[in-house]
């Protein structure tokens, strides 16, 4: 940090600017504590009421912590899957499942449960960040700093990205929550030096037992994000790299010979260095022991590695330029490949994605406005500058390098810009943001208020601008509260399968009445098996002695007993049934069936507005 | 000097005026070389409004009027009825003068503002050094412009319009002209109306320069002020702030006068409004339906509150449109990556500059900022205003609409590799600094090689569709068949092909305006039918011998229904489409 930066911040804390003489701690801490009870409330609200339904995937989730529960295997007849579980054909790192486990022990299949990991995950990323702030404040002594982290905790609870991704069953909200909480573990971690002989005599044994777990808890918490999301996979090793390498150069003592250095690093921490290297063993000893195709087949299914576009682009251009030695240099599919990844990692960054209109996909953002909000791009690029202006370059290499790292992934994808695969960058934009904010504050102090006489006005002029600011922030979660909760589980409840719940409800108080009679369920609108053995609550070991014997699609059950999973209702065989379908689905097979079968409605279940008809549940009899 | 020596005494920044001197001239070399090497035949074609422009030219050198009949010196020359600016035309016309009618002449001008651009942007980097920073040294200032220079003149952005005839090049370059004309005006009122004379030219070039032009002028005239505020022994004289003050207002003044009255001609001109209305016909944010729209429905959900009524009130929708636009333009993807999708201002295999010049893009600002603030907000000013009048229509990123930043990024981005230069001088020792300086030169000319060999050898193919490629190949190929005035039936595939059969028969230019126009178009013509009405018409009436023109599907089939032999055809291959020339003796 500068020199003038400290005489200033003297300055500030001694002199007539300071808010400390108007403040308590005590307010700081009471602030704080109502920010995060507000924040984890709107979680909550949203998760109950803003996202109207669970995705299959969450029912996935669901359905699949439950059979583990009551017997101990996946709905697939897998046991404790520990690298990955069947979802859908595909293969998901399972440790969300595992975090919900006991609360569906406790609570059952229910909603909202299986949101809850989420929830928690947003609370901890919350604190996570206003702990990161505290941490820098404290080691560059920022303007306001007691105030610090409740700026930090304020942007995240009120950030849109941050609220919407930990109201819904979300893996990559969990993960983002423990590379933070890692991260933040090897910060404080650091703060106790132990690599000099006057700091290993004045540490006391509670102190060097602190650092031990906290170093070693971060570790076990990056190898638990590994088993939490995919892109964790890539992400949690390099940044743990990253963060072994920032913590080293925060030990290093300047005008130690580098081999000397980590020669007695390694005697002075040998306890800890072995209980890393155990721990990192043991947390990927299961990878080992799986098939890499499991690991790898997500990669596979979704990256441009599998996109046949770029090839064959590459072969055009190449033909047409005569296939030309530097042709086949310049337009080698790898050049066009980089070209495209680039372009994917840098579509992550425009101001479209970031403030206006966000992902593109309704399930990953409000569509109203940005993941954050329009302010926050001005205090984000401040943020920026004060990262690049007043950090320890190891700092600033720590947090660029994470939110670098955290977009990589993702730019390796079809589909960006993805609000969800970058999540783990979510808390460096926060970060930032807060710097800005901070810094901003102190601009005005420095800039405007430089020129007002008289303490009893600068503390006036400086409550007064801070209102103002906050009242004009806040517009912004206001009109983002106001348009999810009132607007978007009407509009976008579709893409959240609302309807499957209420449609569920009808069939089994059908077949209530009728017992035998056989039900089809037609598949367009999504995967029906899954929401049926959710909400029905299926024992397990039925679905799983299923698993060799039914008909099956990408790992969904097509035939249950007596239900029907099925494509169209072309496919209904029965002389007697309740077949289930969308509006436009039951009107065309109804009239073309018209002198063949007759039908009569059993229930109809509709959209938010009440208007449009989501499913359609007709008594079918052949004639 | 040998190669070795002078890569060595680059990596030592041993820059003696002659080493300087050549690389400078070597970076020129390359910018007219490629922008003139053959500039009539790549990009394959002329698009409809240069072709239309060759036609007028045509017109205007055999008569002084244009096609239409209108004399030279209109404001607003019709055209195909999308009422074009007059400058490009004149300038045209002057080139075809010296050079003859041809693809090149009309290209030409628009050649000669790309290498006025390169010259223009080193020039203005240096200016705006020495007046954001009197004290820095000529060895800064020369760094500077080389490095602004070339990295105008890889630009593909500049590369590509720089070969075209489009009149937005040209008005950004008198743009820029008039704005380097402003920052040299500080002293001098003179200069400050020659600026102001070239803003009108620059107006009377390109439609949306009437938007940015007064404000870029306003914003580059209050810089002075601003940074003789800023400066160190800024606390000036109560007495001659004010006079300062004064004065500056007004020569604004007098200067916004000039230019309205400039803009006389042009608004006094019958087609004035025509014009504008054709130009702002464009599917824009300004279109409110879908707002009012979506704004209803929002409000309706979520109770029509007054809150309601305020976060989603249309005007806050259209603003948000707007923002994505911009958004769409400020994008690194934009910059560096893909450019513009349309294939007439790019390659789409390169962003609007070469990638590597990303991370000096990002550097730029910080050195911009951080050193000369003043500077970085002008250019900042200059690129957002720029962009504003290319946001508006729904259609970006536009490469055309938003060349006016091509300057002041370019400069932006000379001082970030003038930045990276000196720090990695000061900072690293001789040899990493070779080593990094000719690292970094090796990827820029790896680029520029690849930039180079995609639009010479693969572009003109690709791109054939998009530049009306084998239009000129057909047209010569029908009346080269015509050997007693036979009637041309043109089946439909492009209503704008007649000018192609203008520009290349065996006309002088006269006779255009003698010939009977529907909604300035010519559609029958000298034997020619090109309308779909007229064509059935005389389809059914045919008289042998005939020429028929059209896509090779289109006029097999013609044939088959109307039981036509042809007595010779002609096949011309484009990229996507084969046209077939079939001269018709009789039916079978």
């Amino acid at each position: 940090m500068e020199h003038n930066d400290l005489e200033y911040t003297k300055h500030m804390n001694k002199g007539l600017f300071s808010l400390y003489h108007y403040r308590s701690p005590q307010l700081s801490i009471i602030v704080c504590a109502l920010t995060i009870v507000i924040g984890l409330g709107m979680r909550i609200y949203a998760s109950i009421y803003a996202i109207p339904a669970l995705y299959w995937e969450e029912v996935a989730l669901g359905y699949d912590t439950y059979s583990l529960i009551q017997t101990g295997r996946d709905h697939h007849n897998n046991p404790w899957p520990l690298v990955a579980i069947e979802s859908f054909g595909d293969w998901k790192p399972p440790a969300y499942i595992y975090v919900l486990a006991p609360f569906v022990a406790m609570w059952g299949l229910q909603d909202w449960v299986i949101r809850i990991p989420s929830v928690m995950a947003g609370l901890a990323i919350m604190i996570g960040v206003g702990e990161m702030l505290a941490f820098f404040s404290q080691r560059y002594n920022f303007p306001y700093k007691k105030w610090s982290r409740v700026v930090g905790i304020s942007i995240t609870a009120l950030s849109p990205w941050a609220i919407h991704f930990s109201s819904a069953g979300w893996e990559a909200n969990l993960a983002t929550a423990l590379l933070l909480w890692a991260s933040i573990l090897i910060l404080r971690a650091s703060q106790i030096k132990t690599n000099t002989q006057i700091d290993k005599q004045t540490l006391n044994k509670s102190k060097q037992l602190s650092m031990y777990w906290k170093v070693v808890i971060a570790v076990i918490l990056l190898l638990t994000s590994m088993y939490t999301y995919h892109s964790a996979r890539v992400i949690a090793p390099i940044l743990g790299g990253i963060l072994a390498l920032w913590w080293l150069q925060e030990q290093y003592k300047h005008g130690t010979p580098i081999w000397e250095y980590v020669t007695e690093y390694i005697k002075d921490n040998t306890r800890l260095l072995i209980t890393v290297c155990i721990c990192i063993l043991l947390g990927l000893l299961p990878f080992f022991y799986t098939s890499s195709q499991l690991v790898s087949l997500r990669f596979a299914q979704t990256s441009i590695f599998s996109e046949i576009s770029i090839i064959e682009e590459s072969n055009y251009l190449k033909e047409i330029s005569g296939n030309s030695f530097i042709s086949r240099l310049f337009y080698h599919r790898y050049v066009l490949f980089a070209r495209q990844i680039a372009e994917n990692f840098f579509s992550h960054f425009t101001i479209d994605f970031l403030f206006i209109n966000g992902d593109s996909n309704p399930r990953h953002s409000v569509q109203y406005m940005g993941h954050l909000y329009v302010l926050d791009g001005l205090f984000l690029l401040v943020g920026i500058v004060v990262l690049l202006n007043r950090f320890y370059k190891r700092d600033t290499m720590l947090l660029l390098g994470w939110l670098m790292l955290a977009i990589f992934p993702a730019s390796l994808t079809v589909a960006t810009p993805h609000a969800l695969r970058i999540l783990p960058s979510l808390p460096i934009f926060l970060i930032l943001i807060s710097f800005g904010v901070l810094y901003s504050l102190r601009y005005i102090q420095e800039h405007i208020l430089r020129h007002i006489d008289g303490f009893f006005w600068k503390r006036k002029i400086t409550q007064f601008i801070i209102a103002v600011s906050i009242c004009v922030y806040f517009v912004q979660p206001v009109a983002f509260w106001r348009f999810y909760t009132q607007i978007y589980p009407t509009l976008y409840g579709s893409h959240w399968q609302y309807g499957y719940k209420q449609m569920i409800a009808l069939v089994k108080a059908y077949q209530k009445q009728h017992p035998t009679r056989p039900v089809y369920i037609t598949r367009e609108q999504g995967r029906p098996a899954m929401y049926y053995l959710f909400y029905t609550q299926q024992n397990p070991l039925l679905t799983q002695s299923l698993e060799s014997t039914a008909r099956q699609d990408m790992g969904e059950i097509l035939e249950l007993e007596q239900i029907y999973f099925i494509n169209s209702l072309e496919e209904v065989v029965a002389q007697s049934a309740l077949i289930v379908s969308s509006a436009t689905e039951m009107e065309r097979f109804t009239q073309e069936k018209t002198h063949m079968s007759k039908t009569q409605e059993v229930g109809v279940v509709t959209d938010l507005t009440g208007n449009t008809p989501v499913w359609v549940l007709k008594e079918y009899q052949a004639l | 000097m040998t190669l070795y020596s002078f890569f060595t005494a680059i990596a030592r920044s041993q820059w003696s005026p002659v080493l300087y001197t050549a690389i400078v001239l070597m970076v020129i070399g390359y910018t007219i070389l490629s922008r003139s090497y053959g500039l009539g035949s790549i990009p394959v074609g002329l698009y409809w409004d240069e072709m239309a422009m060759l036609v007028d030219v045509k017109a205007i050198l055999a008569t002084g009027r244009d096609m239409h009949g209108q004399p030279w010196w209109q404001t607003l020359f019709v055209s195909y009825g999308d009422y074009k600016l007059p400058v490009y035309i004149w300038l045209a016309s002057m080139s075809s003068a010296l050079f003859g009618v041809s693809e090149w002449a009309i290209r030409f001008p628009s050649m000669i503002a790309g290498l006025g651009t390169v010259i223009l942007s080193g020039l203005s980097s240096i200016t705006l050094l020495k007046t954001l920073a009197p004290t820095s040294t000529s060895s800064q200032q020369r760094l500077l412009f080389f490095f602004t220079v070339t990295v105008v003149s890889v630009a593909p952005w500049s590369m590509m319009f720089s070969r075209t005839g489009f009149e937005g090049h040209v008005g950004q370059f008198l743009l820029a002209l008039s704005i380097y004309m402003i920052l040299m005006a500080r002293h001098k009122t003179w200069i400050l109306i020659l600026a102001t004379v070239i803003g009108i030219i620059s107006v009377y070039t390109y439609f949306s320069i009437r938007f940015v032009w007064p404000v870029v002028f306003g914003m580059m005239i209050l810089m002075p002020m601003i940074i003789k505020q800023k400066s160190s022994n800024a606390k000036l004289a109560y007495t001659h702030k004010y006079t300062m003050i004064f004065t500056t207002f007004a020569k604004t003044i007098l200067c916004y006068l000039i230019f309205f009255i400039g803009l006389v001609p042009m608004i006094s001109n019958p087609y004035y409004s025509a014009s504008n209305q054709f130009r702002l016909s464009t599917h824009s944010v300004l279109e409110t339906h879908n707002q009012v729209l979506t704004a209803n429905t929002y409000r309706e959900i979520a109770g029509n509150t007054v809150a309601d009524r305020i976060f989603f009130h249309r005007w806050l929708l259209t603003l948000k449109e707007l923002a994505s636009n911009y958004s769409d333009h400020l994008s690194l993807q934009t910059l560096f990556i893909s450019g513009d999708s349309n294939l007439r201002h790019g390659t789409t295999l390169h962003g609007l500059f070469l990638a590597p010049f990303l991370p000096f893009f990002l550097i730029g600002w910080w050195y911009w900022w951080k050193q000369h603030k003043a500077g970085g907000i002008i250019l900042a000013a200059w690129w957002l205003i720029t962009l504003l009048p290319a946001s508006i229509p729904e259609e970006t990123p536009h490469a055309l609409r938003s060349l006016n930043g091509i300057v002041p990024l370019s400069i932006v981005i000379g001082g970030g590799l003038t930045h990276a230069y000196v720090f990695a001088r000061q900072h690293l020792s001789q040899k990493w600094h070779g080593i990094t300086s000719i690292a970094c030169a090796s990827v820029i000319v790896l680029s520029v090689w690849h930039y180079t060999y995609t639009y010479f050898v693969t572009y003109p193919i690709y791109s054939a569709r998009d530049w009306q490629g084998g239009y000129k190949e057909l047209a010569q190929g029908a009346y080269s068949f015509r050997k007693n005035n036979e009637k041309i039936v043109i089946l439909p595939f492009d209503d704008r092909f007649y000018l192609w059969m203008m520009a290349y028969g065996p006309y002088s230019g006269k006779e255009f305006a003698t010939w009977e126009s529907h909604n300035f178009q010519f559609h029958s013509f000298d034997g020619v039918v090109t309308q779909s009405q007229d064509i059935d018409k005389a389809l059914k009436d045919l008289l042998y011998p005939t020429i028929i023109i059209g896509r090779a599907d289109d006029i097999t089939k013609t044939a088959a229904t109307y039981s036509l032999k042809p007595e010779y055809i002609h096949s011309v291959y484009s990229a996507t489409a084969e046209y077939q020339v079939w001269y018709i003796a009789g039916t079978l």
